[in-house]
């Protein structure tokens, strides 16, 4: 305790006592005024023009015509596929961010196992984070096909499986799966957190008699809570914008049953262009996705431990 | 009734761990398998003959193999401009991203200004808006400055996608660094350029490998905006380009699989190259965050 108070005094202590100090903050605007600019351009400048766009009836080619609130009206009342979507989203949100933490906690467990040639294992296993988009889902549409790959293995166990993209059941479980490919990305933040965790508290719990599954509930666990917390909330957040995999493999079918949101979006503002239409729907999953995280800070204050919380 | 000894029960203990070992590292290497798999499938497809795609059961090391997929690809189709129209924008979001990332970490890490702490949590709230919100608004506001249409206009949008990150993560590396070694500097009569450039960039290298790497994917992956942005056939890039093959059913499927092999295999390389800082970089941004 007595070291975080005394380095946090350190880094309190002002950047450079003897220099001016309204040239160091002119220096400080002048670095971060670039990133500024491109904030207030492609940020909020956009945020406030699809406020904007979603009052209106644009189809870029006519002016665009002030309609008020009538199409979070159409997208409440009459757009089914505005529910359609919200449902896929949710759905593999879900399923997507709860398997990805469950199994990218698995593997950096497995990986902080004092695991000779680590590098190697982790490189492998981060490699599908680097790839991914409009290759990855060729070959996904390669290895899940009716006579692909991963059907044929299963046959070699006795199980006959399903035409897992176009059908209707299997479709979004195999979205599902298509993203815990990529759990690496996360696993990597995990096992930079398992290493961080003191040695001493696990032989604390040690001498107070705690197994290893008791010490990863009590140590482990709480310890690593925060990436946890970071990669739910990133998870979150990306899974409602998935968008590239439906375009390619399914195009929202079959029977929109892999309709994702940002799909339907896509579809309604640069193929019907209706560009007033797509811009409420982006004002809409903006407002979900505040919400979700608003919630999600609130219950991290209860479920997350972040140590040296005092500061 | 068996007895346990002392001895015995250790025999047994080093017995059960050698065991655990084992069981672990076979774990490890059958999920490595698992991952690596679909992307071998992917290449071995695009390398045996056409009408061997699809036969069953399938061929995990194929007879024979030919580079007729990739010749035929490059002389029908032109991947070759695709995958130039790639790599400008990727290298162009890299140097323009580095820039204003590397000037915006060090105002949030360095300085002790006011409402410094307001601007990095401005700057973590930007992950929040979904660049499907974006996009909509941005076509507009972009063919209305005649920016549709040309790399110029991608690699700004792109370079606006990935600062955030890059600057929570470069500010996570410059934050480490003791201001100790700046001070000194400074008593020696160093600038405040010559600082950065000579103690904190060196220092920071894994971040600045890591976010530069972000960068690139982020330019190289994007499709939403590459397929609604850009119009002209010539200046297509890689991920658009390759996404209208699905529609033709013309093309033979192991064209399809030698283009999307080429997509996947470039940034391997260059994953490969720069593996070693990326992970390093990465998390001990991450961590501390």
């Amino acid at each position: 305790m007595a070291i975080s108070e005394q380095s946090a005094q350190v880094r309190s202590r002002p950047w450079n006592v003897s220099r001016n100090v309204l040239e160091e903050h002119l220096t400080a605007l002048l670095c971060i005024s670039p990133w500024l600019i491109g904030f207030l351009a492609f940020e909020i400048g956009p945020i406030l023009t699809a406020f904007w766009l979603s009052l209106t009836k644009y189809n870029i080619i006519k002016p665009a015509k002030f309609i008020g609130l009538s199409n979070y009206q159409e997208m409440f009342t009459t757009d089914k596929l505005f529910w359609q979507s919200l449902k896929v989203s949710a759905n593999y949100a879900a399923g997507s961010v709860v398997l990805g933490i469950v199994l990218g906690v698995g593997l950096a467990l497995l990986l902080n196992q004092n695991v000779r040639g680590i590098a190697f294992y982790r490189t492998g296993f981060y490699l599908p984070a680097v790839v991914s988009g409009v290759a990855v889902a060729y070959m996904w549409i390669l290895v899940l096909q009716q006579e692909g790959i991963l059907n044929a293995m299963l046959g070699y166990i006795g199980i006959d499986g399903p035409n897992w993209l176009y059908t209707r059941e299997w479709a979004l479980p195999a979205f599902i799966l298509m993203s815990l490919w990529q759990v690496g990305g996360g696993m990597v933040l995990y096992l930079a957190g398992l290493q961080g965790v003191p040695t001493e508290l696990y032989e604390a719990a040690s001498i107070d008699g705690a197994g290893r599954v008791a010490k990863f509930w009590n140590v482990t666990l709480p310890m690593i809570s925060p990436v946890i917390f970071f990669n739910f909330i990133i998870g979150i957040i990306g899974s409602f914008q998935v968008f590239t995999g439906g375009f390619i493999i399914t195009k929202g079918g079959p029977v929109d049953a892999t309709m994702f949101y940002v799909l339907h979006l896509y579809f309604k503002a640069f193929e019907s262009l209706r560009m007033g239409y797509g811009s409420a729907l982006g004002v809409v999953l903006f407002a979900i996705i505040m919400a979700l995280t608003y919630l999600a800070f609130r219950a991290s204050n209860r479920l997350v431990y972040y140590e040296g919380r005092l500061r | 009734m068996r007895t346990y000894t002392p001895a015995s029960v250790h025999k047994w203990m080093i017995a059960r761990r050698r065991a655990e070992r084992i069981a672990l590292y076979i774990t490890i290497v059958l999920v490595c398998v698992i991952i690596v798999f679909p992307l071998y499938w992917l290449v071995i497809n695009a390398l045996i003959p056409g009408r061997e795609v699809f036969r069953y059961p399938p061929a995990f090391f194929p007879s024979s193999f030919r580079l007729d997929a990739y010749r035929e690809i490059i002389e029908l189709h032109p991947i070759l401009t695709w995958l130039k129209n790639s790599i400008v924008v990727s290298a162009g979001t890299v140097a323009l991203a580095l820039i204003l990332e590397i000037m915006g970490a060090y105002a949030l890490s360095r300085h002790g200004w006011p409402g410094r702490g307001l601007l990095a949590m401005g700057l973590l709230s930007t992950q929040m808006i979904p660049s499907a919100v974006l996009v909509i608004p941005i076509f507009v506001i972009f063919r209305q400055a005649g920016l549709v249409d040309s790399h110029v206009g991608l690699i700004t949008v792109d370079t606006a996608l990935t600062v955030p990150v890059g600057v929570w993560i470069l500010k996570g590396a410059f934050d480490t660094i003791p201001e100790e070694i700046a001070d000194a500097a400074f008593a020696d009569g160093c600038t405040e350029m010559g600082v950065l450039i000579r103690m904190l960039l060196p220092l920071s290298l894994p971040a600045l490998v890591a976010v530069a790497v972000i960068a690139f994917f982020t330019a190289w992956d994007e499709f939403v905006f590459a397929s609604v942005f850009i119009i002209s056939q010539s200046l297509r890039v890689f991920s658009v380009g390759i996404s209208t093959f699905i529609g033709e059913m013309a093309t033979p499927v192991d064209l399809i699989f030698a283009a999307a092999s080429i997509f996947v295999i470039a940034p391997l390389i260059f994953y490969a190259i720069v593996e070693r800082y990326l992970l390093s970089g990465l998390s001990a941004g991450a961590v501390k965050g």
